[in-house]
């Protein structure tokens, strides 16, 4: 079979003891680099990315899956380890991944993200070598409606976020909305919500604020009360899955999987909704719904599930159109056109060897992170071991140096500030900061659309609703409101009756 | 031209009173120079930056170190190397919109366009192509113009963002042929792809790196260059002059550039260096690869290029009211 | 401490609410535009009015039944975190990279009731070796190690 042929070529490409160096490397690199605090997998990407450029092509790209893989990883250990997420998809991680570490499970925490991680980059890898002209062209049928509807489902899902006030939940998305807005209109130039700051024209960075509302606030809410010695209250238990976690991981595993190589094919945001669908899936199915935000594993197993599925088929745009979906894509095919490889429809036909190398480093890259980062999570939880007034400096100087290096900008640092501020009162007022952080990556994207959509369609609002695919996404969030908002309003009726 | 020379006698002068800078100038670099790159690291113009910033670092003996200072449409970047101490020290990646477009967009801006910077030399130019999908009905440049002229602002044009030289460049292009069509904005060249071979919008410009990829793939149609020349890779497909359409043309390009009031003999070392990396094959590819075909122009062509386009821009964000406050 | 009412739903319905006004108001010189044809004013007035709402909920709801009053709150770390994060946007140049990174350690370990002179100077070191070992020397980030106060460029 033809396929068979292709990733013989690509295996004995990428699996030359050199490239396995590496790879190894890579990975290596990429997941130190990546487990600082404050230092997320664009941040991590673009500091390593200049040591690959001398290197032969097909051992630079290898060596880049290592490090991307790595970058990832090491971003979601840190958002397991310190509840400090750096990007979009690790903030959904560190809900229930910290309060597995909290309760001494981080070393069950770690390896389910890294055994999700791996199952599901090598399912989405498969999917990408054999189906990826096709799924590329699928991506395409997605138009300004159909990516607005998709958003609309993704806001009313991320209600599900939190773990407490619905009310709250809401307003908390509302307002990462409005600060998403900030920056200049893109369709007028019209400058809103910059406050005459020019650093303000393309908006509020998200690593600043995420590092902000998560990790300041984070550790000023754990320097209020300092009798415990260190971050994890309960003894670490051990450090691999008990047979009956095993179980319970494997659905969200499959379902994430699933979800995740789904939505990573969208090249105008998918990638970015997976991981959090997929946990809104995962509470909504759970039959112990009650333990999510309080560590349930499975709200670990789905999202890094379809993180990782969705990081893996999110090269597909890239390898057959040539366009990158997200800022890492982009860092990723920066490092390609210098190796002298300009992704496009006719890489694989041009350079088979090229093509398929890539695709075979991906899986050999996600291989060695497993095999990388199974012996490491030890180290990793006695990590936690360190006292809190210890380590807690250090979080903050990573911070600094990460905020600040992505731009070269202080103004990043002080936004930082700012958001550790606002995001202690409003952890103080029981407000939940993960909603937020959706809103406000999601705002732009979903604002962007239905004005574009308005546009190219000279203002006719049914767009919406006789574009099939648009209209199907609208009926699920339709649904999804009233999945949401039932155990809402019923709470509400009780807690009106006890009156 | 006669800005380039008052500037230079400027600096001169100022040398002459004070010796000291210049016994600093004749040892220049004597320490690492910063290399200010207007975007995040790792695109194509960052990868650039890097391949110059190598290449001088060889010549010179010194780092030259790459600073990526995003935003603002690389407002930013070049703001801050406008204000830094013109000692040569700090350079920067210039791009077209930051040096001739950006002082008439922002109402409010840092710094005053190519005037406030001393040019060491062109990097690289590229004329844009006009493409239509591969499935479009218009095969021909003359088509769409007809159908535009017979449906006024039906059809949608995608560009990178608001402002942007393949937005003003092809507003210009729209004008010159006495038709109309919308303008549909998008945030980036990624999406402004996405949404092109999406069918979306009936047609957009892109550089040839970007094109290329996608007429090879069967994706999408060239029409027309906007350049003086056709392009060797496309010689079928015609320039907009050919096409009687006249004063169109429009063009990306990037110059390396430093602070205005720069020592002369700085500038001069700058340049006997910049010219010899473009010179040398190995970079030449290196930067081919990266996308961009090397493009050298002599200090007075290239300042004249500058006040051509730096009116033309202000002409069109005049016209279409495009200023932002 | 018990109340009537529910402390944090008031404070954080008044806080939306103020958010809401705050950035209602900027949008005020933004074009509206209609529905159909959105200016770029319609969004963000459309979202602060429905924070400024939905803080009114949480307010109306927070009168309505009783809770607790946010108590603990770590006025000392506040300040001394964020001046911490202050000292470094503001110092990182004049002062450079590693002084400045120093400076905002050691001032932020203050911020521990567990603060000893030995530790956070231990620490400081540490992390300033760390620092220029791993981002100046293995990563080559464009840091200044030293500013032009302390006799660098």
């Amino acid at each position: 079979m033809e396929l068979f042929d292709n990733l013989a070529l690509g295996f004995s490409v990428a699996l030359s003891l050199q490239n396995i160096f590496y790879c190894f490397v890579g990975a290596l690199l990429g997941t130190l680099i990546g487990v600082l605090p404050g230092l997320g997998p664009v941040a991590t990407i673009a500091m390593l990315l200049p040591l690959t450029f001398g290197l032969p092509p097909v051992s630079a790209l290898i060596m880049l899956a290592g490090i991307y893989y790595g970058a990832q990883y090491g971003g979601s250990t840190t958002a397991i380890l310190i509840n400090l997420p750096g990007e979009s998809s690790s903030v959904v991680t560190a809900i229930d991944g910290h309060q597995m570490a909290r309760k001494g499970r981080a070393g069950a925490a770690l390896a389910t993200a890294a055994l999700g991680s791996f199952f599901a980059g090598s399912v989405a890898t498969l999917l990408l070598a054999l189906f990826a002209p096709p799924l590329a062209n699928l991506a395409l049928q997605f138009g300004p409606p159909e990516y607005f509807s998709l958003m609309v489902l993704g806001l009313i899902a991320s209600v599900t976020l939190a773990s407490g006030s619905v009310v709250k939940a809401i307003a908390m998305i509302v307002l990462g909305l409005i600060l998403g807005l900030s920056g200049q209109d893109i369709y007028t130039g019209t400058p809103r919500f910059t406050f005459d700051l020019p650093e303000l024209s393309d908006g509020f960075d998200f690593v600043a604020l995420a590092m902000g509302m998560f990790g300041i606030s984070e550790i000023i809410r754990n320097l209020e009360d300092e009798h415990q010695r260190s971050l994890v209250a309960a003894k670490v238990k051990s450090l691999m899955l008990t047979k009956e976690e095993f179980k319970r991981i494997i659905a969200p595993v499959l379902r994430g999987t699933a979800l995740g190589s789904f939505l990573g094919i969208l090249p105008g945001g998918g990638a970015m909704l997976s991981s959090f669908a997929s946990y809104s899936i995962e509470k909504k199915l759970s039959r112990h719904p009650q333990e999510f935000g309080r560590g349930a594993i499975e709200g670990v197993a789905g999202p890094e599930s379809a993180n990782n599925a969705g990081a893996q088929t999110s090269f597909i745009p890239m390898l057959t159109l040539g366009i990158p979906s997200n800022p890492v894509m982009a860092l990723m095919i920066g490092a390609l056109i210098i190796q002298g490889i300009t992704p496009g429809p006719n890489v694989v036909t041009e350079k088979p060897d090229l093509f398929w190398g890539v695709i075979a480093s991906m899986w050999v890259g996600n291989f060695m992170l497993v095999l990388l980062n199974l012996p490491l999570i030890g180290m990793w939880v006695k990590l936690l071991t360190v006292p809190y007034h210890v380590m807690f400096p250090a979080i903050i100087a990573f911070c600094c140096i990460g905020v600040y290096s992505v731009n070269n900008n202080v103004f990043d640092v002080y936004t930082m500030a700012l958001f550790g501020l606002l995001g202690y009162a409003l952890v103080k007022l029981d407000c939940e900061p993960a909603p937020l952080l959706l809103g406000f990556v999601i705002g732009p994207m979903l604002e962007e659309y239905l004005r574009r959509a308005m546009l190219i369609s000279r203002g006719d609002p049914t767009v919406f609703v006789t574009r099939p695919i648009s209209a199907v996404l609208l009926l699920l969030a339709l649904a999804a409101l009233v999945v949401v908002l039932l155990p809402a309003v019923q709470k509400g009726r009780e807690e009106a009756f006890k009156e | 031209m006669f800005r380039f020379i008052a500037s230079a006698a400027c600096a001169l002068s100022l040398l002459a009173a004070l010796p000291h800078p210049l016994a600093a100038a004749q040892n220049y670099p004597s320490r690492a120079v910063t290399v200010i790159v207007p975007f995040a690291a790792g695109g194509p113009t960052d990868a650039a930056g890097r391949i110059i910033a190598r290449a001088m670092q060889g010549l010179s003996g010194e780092p030259f170190v790459v600073e990526n200072v995003a935003g603002a449409g690389s407002t930013i970047g070049a703001a801050k190397v406008a204000h830094t101490q013109p000692d040569g020290y700090t350079l920067l990646l210039a791009t077209s919109s930051a040096m001739v477009v950006a002082p008439h967009l922002y109402a409010k801006i840092a710094y005053d366009g190519f005037r406030s910077f001393a040019p060491i030399g062109l990097i690289t130019e590229a004329p844009f192509i006009l493409l239509v999908p591969a499935n479009s009905r218009f095969d021909s440049y003359d088509a769409l113009v007809a159908y535009a002229r017979a449906h006024p602002g039906q059809l949608n044009y995608g560009t990178p963002g608001l402002g942007t030289v393949q937005h003003l460049g092809l507003e210009r292009l729209l004008e010159a042929s006495g038709v109309k069509a919308t303008h549909v904005p998008y945030k980036g060249t990624a999406p402004s792809l996405i949404g092109f071979l999406g069918g979306e919008v009936d047609f957009i410009v892109e550089t040839p790196n970007a094109a290329m990829p996608m007429i090879k793939g069967d994706r999408a149609r060239p029409l027309a260059v906007t350049g003086p020349a056709r392009l060797p890779a496309l010689p079928d497909v015609p320039t907009v002059a050919d096409l009687g359409v006249k004063g169109a043309d429009m063009r990306s390009w990037f110059a390396l550039m430093a602070p205005r009031d720069t020592p002369a003999p700085v500038l001069a070392t700058l340049r006997s260096m910049l010219e010899r990396s473009l010179a040398d094959p190995a970079n030449v590819k290196a930067l081919r690869e990266a996308g961009f075909e090397v493009a050298t122009m002599d200090l007075p062509s290239l300042q004249k290029m500058m006040e051509q386009e730096y009116g033309q821009f202000g002409q069109i964000i005049k016209a279409q009211n495009l200023v932002i406050r | 401490m018990k109340t009537i009412i529910n402390s944090r739903d008031v404070l954080s319905g008044l806080l939306f609410i103020a958010l809401g006004l705050l950035f209602g108001w900027q949008t005020q010189e933004l074009p509206m535009g209609t529905a159909v044809r959105m200016g770029p004013g319609y969004f963000p007035l459309l979202l602060s009015a429905l924070l400024g709402l939905l803080g009114l909920i949480i307010l109306i709801n927070g009168l309505r039944f009783p809770g607790e009053m946010p108590s603990g709150i770590a006025w000392r770390a506040l300040l001394i975190i964020t001046g911490a994060l202050v000292f470094f946007g503001f110092g990182v140049r004049p002062l450079g990279f590693l002084p400045a990174l120093g400076v905002s350690v050691f001032v932020s370990a203050l911020a521990s009731r567990l603060f000893t002179f030995r530790t956070a100077l231990l620490n400081t070191a540490v992390m300033v070796v760390f620092a220029w070992a791993v981002f100046i020397k293995g990563l080559g980030l464009p840091l200044p190690l030293l500013g032009p106060w302390l006799g660098g460029y």
